[in-house]
């Protein structure tokens, strides 16, 4: 700063005519009063700009910098105002230039600037990118360091929105702008002053390589979210290198968390667990001073870590530490009502709160230990603030959906459960009467009465949040379109950016398979036929929920009365892999796997959903003898039924399955043996009274745990 | 769907062993002042269930009251219509003999006698009216043996087939949920009415009763799993943001020139501008080399200044040369129409970039650009850059003669204006005079410039 100051000093010294507009007197005032505002001397500054304001009102820009300097008197904390000044100036500036032809708003930039600058410590991203963009525009006529300032927001916001091909293609622009200001200083301007022109070179020797270690640090955000690890490790490489270079210092936090971040992206989690750890975070200033809260951040990756390790106990711990953390430091901060304003605590401060962050990992964590009701609240708060995104009301869908399941979390208890088959013993003696279990009673639920846009975990609330997160995601030709580009680009940026739109497209599989559920269960069957339809036609659909669509399919389609098309849906052929999991990770990882031997993480290890092959092909088998029902084709039924229910362990036999050996000894009028399998719990071997041979020989499948996480604990 | 218990109470009393001493009529009557059009379905529903359990419902009169209130409350209605005659039509129809034993299944009803055949057969005709003159335990003490015993129903039951068939196969498969299971080990120990109303309240009445649940085959329908996704969590980095608010710098310092010159710009769009006034600007433009972004000069706005101060122009496009928007400046250039200025400007700016061309490529592929994007220009553009070949040592040694060029006398602001409309020779000289007035200024401070400006291109 100082250094552009003197430049402009000595220029106006130089520059010995008098221009009309303004008097040398005006001009002096002008730099004495920047001179004081750089030295931090607010009041002198404020006195030279009233001074100024008396001999002339027509620049606003007196105004402005004298609510700037007024903004730093109060210690950056009187942010709400400095925005309406702002605001108001602005209008001023535009009513008096109606017709803004572009190039005028070059003069008023500044101002611009520090309207973005409040928006984005404001958290209103995307109203501080649009005026960063048309910054932007305007980028050459502004001096270096004023251009960098703009690209530097930029970036920070485009990461911050998620946008990291953007964030990285201005990050070249400020290669070239840093480039460009290391020249100008190694050639020696003419008119640095002898006396100390040292002094300055080595701060703008510091400052050039201050800006260097930050785009770099940039430049890894960017990478970790485009998940292209190799050019991630280049630029982590170059990060430690920049730090260690500057000081002699032990690495800083932004850095060591940056490689903790990637590591821990890689699935060695041990080493990120060490990284975090050699940070250290107890000597690092609080976050008034930086606006940030390195201690709530620390344990927050922690349970990230955990998380991902299977750990989830451990896991829930940490994000309730990080939550604490957070919440003393929003006490250290003032109370709500004063952020709310945006007055009475400092603007760098505003951002401190990662209370939404926080909560929705927590949420997320709550929801796979199997707490889908605390996890809906978390949730539910998280996407006050984050409502643009698909993922996050996925997530809520699946709470309901969880919650309403029924059973599940009694099940996990290890209570006795009946679920499904009797729902209730009425009379005794000569009157007694088991009532059973409507199947369809249990999964359809209506809240009735109630509007579904009030948010309580029910079927309905998670329908909307299914229509919301399917409108969020990007549009399905948009990402066909995108992929043709990115083959044709280099094969760098087209690896990276195939990462992003896998998400996308797993996120639109699941989402689609939680909306053709929930439709099933409101009783909505055209659009679950729908949906499942959709679903079947995904081209990176795994086969797990490609399971699921032909079982959902056939359920829509049983409801349609359309059985023949149903059947069709349920020939066990139709499964041949049931794994849930996304298959190009591997790949990625195989790629660069040659140069470091990556910890077993067991992270590639492929979840699988039911737990194998066979017994999903057990669940078609017992559908289609349902459908068979149906068509009173009793005998075809009960083959499917018996074929099924070898292949599986008796004691996974579902209620439905025994439901259906129920029915058909009924309709086969034998009701003695039919209260033999209720009252058993179990399908009997109707007609023969053996047990069948192959029935002992199926290997039987434990109820499968992610095998990944087993791993990791006997570790 | 369900009744209410005090309904119910006074369903079961209507039903009750006592009451089958009254008339078929009297117990209409009763019924009627019960319930209302409304209620029947509901009513009908609960009677239906009642037939299904014998053990709920065991002595004939009982069950003749509940066949007669199911006939009842729909006989304004063709029998077809009534939502029971299924029930009707299934206790009539003679059922194999050997097999009855056997199929005493819990979903369909139990076998009636053959006075409450006899019975339901008169109320599926035109029933006499002194049938309902009769009480049920009369009619259930009937000797029917030489009464005719079969009534034809095929009608009904085509009605019946008929509407069923527009039902979708599902909820034809359905069961009652009821199951019958009496325990062996205890004998009946005879009927007690209470017992069994308790029984019944407590399968009709509430919300969900079993009453209205029905067991039909159901598919299993796992839920999906939790979707699975890499980074999902929100991992959270320290970034230490170092954006701040700034202080405009732009406060009283370029603004004073910016407003001269601003002015002379808007004179400059519209006629030539004064001696004095060009070499103003042509100063202040080389003091200040970003000035050049902040006067107000747009592409659109370049054809006028082209045509009213070629060499104001020039210089500014110069300038401009490392702009993002230089292209559009150019693309306006070759399109605007031909004149000696705009001849002599592209001329100009086609000799400069050779000049600094051979210092870097960067500045080759913008000319390159500049040529494809003139059809018009192409030729003269490349037969000047053909002419102005020589290399860079020469071009500067020549912009050095060139500026010692003595400066020619500045007209009066009217004789230029003659001098213009004058002729073309006469204008080229202007041009060629003021050109070398351009180059006044240290050119090697502006190569200089140049060639640091477009290597970080």
């Amino acid at each position: 700063l100082l250094f552009i100051f003197k430049s402009e000093q000595n220029e106006a010294k130089h520059d010995g005519s008098p221009s009309l507009g303004m008097t040398d007197q005006e001009k002096e005032m002008a730099a004495s009063a920047y001179e004081a505002f750089t030295a931090g001397r607010c009041d002198e500054a404020l006195r030279h700009l009233e001074a100024l304001q008396e001999l002339t009102k027509e620049d606003y820009k007196i105004a402005m910098n004298k609510a700037v300097v007024e903004f730093y008197k109060s210690g950056q904390t009187t942010t709400g105002l400095l925005k309406q000044t702002l605001m108001s100036m602005k209008n001023q500036v535009h009513t008096s230039a109606e017709d803004v032809d572009g190039l005028d708003d070059v003069e008023n930039s500044f101002l611009y600037y520090n309207q973005a600058i409040i928006h984005y410590y404001m958290r209103q991203f995307s109203d501080a990118i649009c005026i960063g963009e048309k910054l932007y525009q305007f980028l050459e006529p502004f001096e270096e360091k004023f251009a960098q300032s703009v690209c530097f927001l930029l970036v920070d916001l485009y990461l911050l929105t998620f946008q990291p091909e953007k964030a990285l293609h201005l990050l070249t622009v400020l290669d070239k702008l840093s480039v460009q200001g290391s020249n100008k200083n190694g050639k020696g301007e003419v008119d640095t002053n002898t006396k100390d022109g040292g002094n300055q070179k080595a701060e703008l020797a510091a400052m050039i390589e201050a800006a260097k270690s930050k785009i770099h640090q940039y430049k890894v955000r960017a990478y970790i979210q485009m998940k292209s690890s190799k050019a991630c490790k280049r630029e982590i490489k170059s990060v430690m290198n920049t730090a260690g270079n500057v000081s002699l210092m032990p690495y800083s936090a932004p850095s060591l968390f940056l490689k903790s971040n990637f590591e821990y992206l890689r699935g060695n989690y041990r080493k990120a667990v060490k990284l975090l750890n050699s940070s250290n975070i107890a000597e690092h200033a609080g976050p008034i001073k930086t606006g940030e809260c390195v201690r709530c951040m620390f344990w927050n990756n922690l349970g990230c870590i955990h998380f991902a390790m299977g750990k989830h106990n451990l896991g829930i711990f940490y994000f309730k530490k990080a939550l604490q953390e957070n919440d003393h430091t929003c006490a250290q901060l003032g109370d709500g009502s004063n952020a709310k304003k945006f007055t009475g605590i400092p603007m760098c401060a505003l951002l401190a709160n990662k209370r939404y962050e926080l909560l929705y990992n927590c949420g997320i964590q709550l929801l796979h230990i199997g707490r889908p009701l605390a996890a809906f609240e978390c949730l539910m708060e998280a996407v006050q603030v984050y409502h643009f995104n698909p993922r996050l009301w996925l997530r809520l869908a699946e709470c309901c959906i969880s919650a309403n399941k029924g059973g599940s979390e009694q099940e996990s208890k290890g209570l006795p459960c009946k679920k499904g088959i009797v729902q209730s013993v009425v009379g005794q003696g000569y009157h007694r009467k088991i009532i059973l279990a409507s199947q369809s009673m249990q999964n359809t639920t209506y809240s009735e009465g109630q509007s579904a846009a009030i948010p309580v975990a029910s079927m309905e609330f998670a329908a909307i949040c299914l229509r919301n997160a399917l409108l969020l995601l990007p549009e399905h030709q948009q990402q066909e379109l995108k992929t043709e580009n990115s083959s044709k680009n280099s094969s760098q940026s087209g690896s990276t950016e195939s990462g992003s739109e896998n998400s996308d497209a797993c996120s639109r599989c699941s989402i689609l398979a939680c909306s053709s559920y929930v439709a099933l269960a409101l009783g909505d069957n055209l659009i679950a036929l729908n949906h499942a339809e959709k679903l079947l036609h995904q081209t990176k659909l795994s086969g797990s929920l490609k399971f699921l669509g032909h079982l959902y399919a056939a359920e829509a389609l049983i409801s349609l009365d359309r059985i023949s098309d149903a059947i069709a849906h349920l020939n066990p052929e139709n499964v041949s892999d049931v794994s849930v999991g996304m298959l190009m990770n591997e790949q990625d990882q195989g790629s660069d796997k040659g140069d470091e031997p990556v910890e077993s993480s067991g992270k590639q290890t492929p979840l699988c959903y039911p737990s194998s092959v066979t017994s999903a092909r057990a669940m078609m088998l017992f559908n289609l003898g349902s459908a068979y029902c149906l068509r009173s084709e009793y005998d075809k039924a009960r083959k499917c039924l018996t074929q099924a229910a070898s292949m599986m362990n008796s004691k996974e036999i579902p209620p439905e399955a025994i439901l259906l050996g129920v029915y058909l000894e009924l309709q086969n009028g034998n009701t003695q043996l039919a209260l033999q399998i209720i009252k058993r719990n179990q399908l009997l071997p109707t007609t023969q009274q053996r047990v069948s041979p192959d029935f002992r020989k199926k290997p039987i499948q434990p109820l499968q745990l992610p095998s990944s996480f087993t791993q990791i604990q006997r570790k | 769907m369900t009744l209410a218990p005090k309904e119910l109470s006074n369903l079961l009393s209507i039903i009750s062993e006592e009451a089958c001493t009254n008339s078929f009529e009297s117990l209409s009557t009763h019924f009627h002042h019960y319930f209302g059009k409304a209620e029947h379905f509901r009513v009908g529903s609960v009677l239906v269930m009642l037939l299904q359990q014998p053990d709920l419902l065991p002595s004939s009169s009982q069950r003749l009251i509940a066949l007669y209130l199911l006939w009842e409350m729909y006989r304004t209605e063709p029998l077809a219509a009534n939502p029971f005659a299924a029930v009707f039509a299934h206790l009539l129809n003679p059922a194999p003999a050997g097999e009855e034993q056997e199929k005493v299944l819990s979903g369909f009803l139990p076998p009636i006698t053959q006075p409450e055949k006899f019975f339901l057969s008169q109320l599926m005709l035109a029933p006499p009216r002194d049938l309902f003159k009769k009480t049920p335990r009369q009619v259930s003490c009937m000797d029917v043996g030489n009464m005719p015993q079969s009534v034809d129903i095929s009608g009904l039951q085509l009605a019946l087939a008929e509407r069923q068939s527009e039902l979708p196969t599902q909820s034809k498969a359905s069961f009652p949920s009821i199951l019958n299971d009496p325990d062996p080990d205890s004998s009946n120990s005879g009927f007690d009415s209470s017992v069994a109303n308790q029984i019944i309240e407590s399968l009709v009445t509430g919300p969900r009763p079993p009453l209205e649940s029905h067991f039909r085959p159901e598919f299993i329908r796992p839920p999906p799993p939790l979707h699975v996704c890499e980074d999902e969590l929100a991992w959270l980095n320290p970034t230490e943001p170092d954006h701040s608010i700034q202080w405009d710098r732009s406060m009283c310092v370029k603004n004073s020139t910016g407003v001269e010159i601003k002015r002379i710009m808007s004179k400059a769009f519209k006629s030539p501008l004064s001696a004095q006034q060009q070499s103003q600007l042509l100063a202040e433009l080389e003091k200040d080399p970003k000035l050049v972004y902040h006067i107000g000069l747009s592409p659109v706005k370049l054809p006028d200044l082209v045509e009213n101060n070629p060499l104001v122009a020039i210089e500014m496009l110069l300038k401009l040369m490392q702009s993002s928007q230089i292209t559009e400046y150019f693309s306006v250039l070759v399109n605007m129409d031909m004149s000696l200025h705009s001849m002599e400007v592209v001329n100009r700016i086609v000799w400069s970039v050779w000049s600094v061309s051979s210092c870097s490529r960067s500045s080759g592929t913008r000319l390159s650009m500049f040529r494809t994007s003139s059809s018009r220009f192409r030729l003269s553009a490349s037969s000047s850059a053909a002419s102005a070949r020589p290399p860079a040592s020469s071009a500067s040694s020549r912009l050095w003669t060139l500026e010692k060029t003595p400066l020619r006398p500045n007209l009066p602001n009217n004789t230029r204006h003659r001098c213009y409309t004058g002729g073309t020779e006469a204008a080229a000289k202007r041009g060629r005079f003021a050109l070398m007035h351009t180059r006044s200024v240290p050119v090697h401070h502006r190569r200089r410039r140049l060639c640091s400006s477009e290597e970080i291109l």
